[in-house]
């Protein structure tokens, strides 16, 4: 190994841990307002998931329900349902990106907000523009980058796997959550 | 707001969003992905390969490449590489290679850096790999030498190199699984009257890199190689196959990348049949070492 001592000390140097770039946009209180503003309570109602519920999800939306606990809340206006706001994580390309989807009753999406995004690159799904292609979006959608949800170049991993993670949730809804 | 209509609103403003991504950050050292860089990113690298150690004597050299690579459109991007060495070589009487009767580089004594050509190379995303599950790209580069990458000598090369890329993400992407498909030809004509040679090699590899914590992959990779070689005489021969192959690991930032390999010859056919140790050390060395830096700007 003649020579190569001095070699050594770059990747010692490039290897060393660089700043955190964790951006949190939105609590989870803020989130809830953005999402349904007419609602007057949120009621926690965390999901525990069976290994059954877990498999069956995976099933029918497709990806993994990586997690047996799931952060629920009920939203409601007078006492009553109006919707189910849920904070999930997805993996992004460094780091697991947090979102927050409120599903209407019927199983359709109301809004997705971005709370925590910790990659370093496309934070543009932050962007309202984005979300919004979201909203409104059903089971029976295809879920599918540039058909129904746009992709955005450089950030193609973010883009998916918060749209599959939002089809995860609506799954979610039909096998864990009640109708009412 | 139809849904169409969404869709081309939320295009019109990732177009108008020209953050610096890492769309071609490389997990592995060898082993390429399918993803290139987004029209009108650009990124920097800086390449060091070790390479260490052959049958006998001393030696170590290093293959330094800078790149700038520069997306045209987002799935077409192009490079430029300035390439030098660094050999710090002493071969003996006996050679470093070879049979201890008639070695090969037998006296050959260098230590010296220098500067040996430029390359060009382009890269075409066929399939995304997050949105069509499998990544496919190909991949072409040309290369002009002026220095021997394994003695240091002085002479004129020239190399086309083909890849086909494929990349399946699994786990959400947080274990990428990366093939190359590669084919190389190339000439070399020593400085002097030495004839020109020609050489084509096959290559395959394959690696996975797993993301075991925020910003960090670890991985494995490896690749067989084969070489046929035209010795100026008109004529082809099989020349020598090998195997390298070992661990990896990466780091993902904001701006910036490091990816470090390290890859000993796991086998390879002997230069000679006195030398029966299963590694193939006239072409190659017993191990390598990689490290390379990405910069986005």
């Amino acid at each position: 190994m003649r020579d190569f001592a001095p070699l050594l000390i770059i990747p010692a140097a490039a290897l060393v841990v660089g700043p955190a770039h964790a951006t949190e946009y939105l609590s989870i209180e803020q989130a809830q307002k953005a999402i349904f503003p007419e609602a007057d309570r949120f009621v926690a109602a965390p999901v525990l998931l069976s290994e059954e519920q877990r498999e069956a999800i995976e099933d029918r939306a497709g990806v993994k329900q990586r997690w047996e606990k799931q952060d629920v809340w009920r939203a409601e206006k007078n006492g009553q349902l109006i919707g189910w706001f849920i904070v999930d994580n997805v993996v992004g390309k460094h780091e697991f990106i947090t979102y927050a989807a409120g599903l209407l009753p019927e199983g359709k999406v109301k809004g997705v907000e971005v709370m925590v995004f910790k990659e370093t690159h496309g934070d543009e799904i932050r962007e309202a523009s984005w979300r919004k292609t979201l909203e409104g979006k059903t089971l029976a959608d295809p879920f599918k980058l540039d058909k129904d949800v746009p992709n955005i170049s450089g950030a193609t991993l973010s883009c998916r796997n918060v749209m599959n993670g939002v089809k995860r949730l609506l799954v979610l809804q039909q096998v864990a959550l009640p109708a009412r | 707001m139809n849904s169409r209509t969404r869709l081309a609103t939320a295009t019109f403003a990732s177009l108008m969003l020209a953050t610096p991504v890492l769309a071609d950050e490389n997990l592995l050292g060898y082993t390429a992905g399918a993803e290139t860089l987004p029209k009108g990113a650009a990124e920097a690298y800086l390449w060091i390969t070790h390479h260490g150690d052959k049958r006998r004597g001393s030696y170590a050299a290093q293959t330094i490449r800078a790149e700038y690579e520069y997306g045209f459109t987002d799935r077409l991007s192009g490079a430029i590489y300035l390439n030098g060495y660094r050999h710090d070589v002493d071969c003996g009487p006996t050679g470093c290679a070879g049979p201890i009767d008639n070695g090969e580089f037998a006296d050959l004594k260098v230590n010296k850096t220098q500067l040996s050509g430029i390359s060009a190379e382009v890269k075409k995303m066929l399939l995304s790999p997050y949105k069509d599950d499998l990544g496919v790209a190909l991949y072409g580069e040309f290369t002009y030498d002026s220095v021997d990458s394994i003695t240091g000598e002085k002479g004129t090369g020239f190399e086309l190199e083909g890849k086909v890329i494929f990349q399946k993400p699994y786990m959400d992407g947080q274990l990428q699984w990366l093939s190359n498909i590669e084919i190389e030809a190339e000439s070399w004509k020593p400085e002097g009257d030495g004839k020109t040679e020609y050489a084509v090699a096959p290559r395959f590899r394959t690696g996975v890199a797993y993301r075991f914590a925020p910003n960090w992959f670890v991985g494995a990779e490896g690749w067989i190689d084969a070489e046929v070689l035209n010795p100026g005489n008109g004529s082809w021969e099989f020349d020598h196959w090998d195997v390298f192959g070992g661990p990896s690991l990466h780091y993902g930032g904001k701006d910036w990348w490091a990816t470090l390999t390290w890859a000993p010859q796991l086998a390879g056919s002997d230069e000679s049949n006195d030398n029966s140790t299963g590694q193939h050390l006239a072409d190659h060395e017993k191990y390598e070492v990689r490290l390379k830096i990405g910069y986005n700007f």
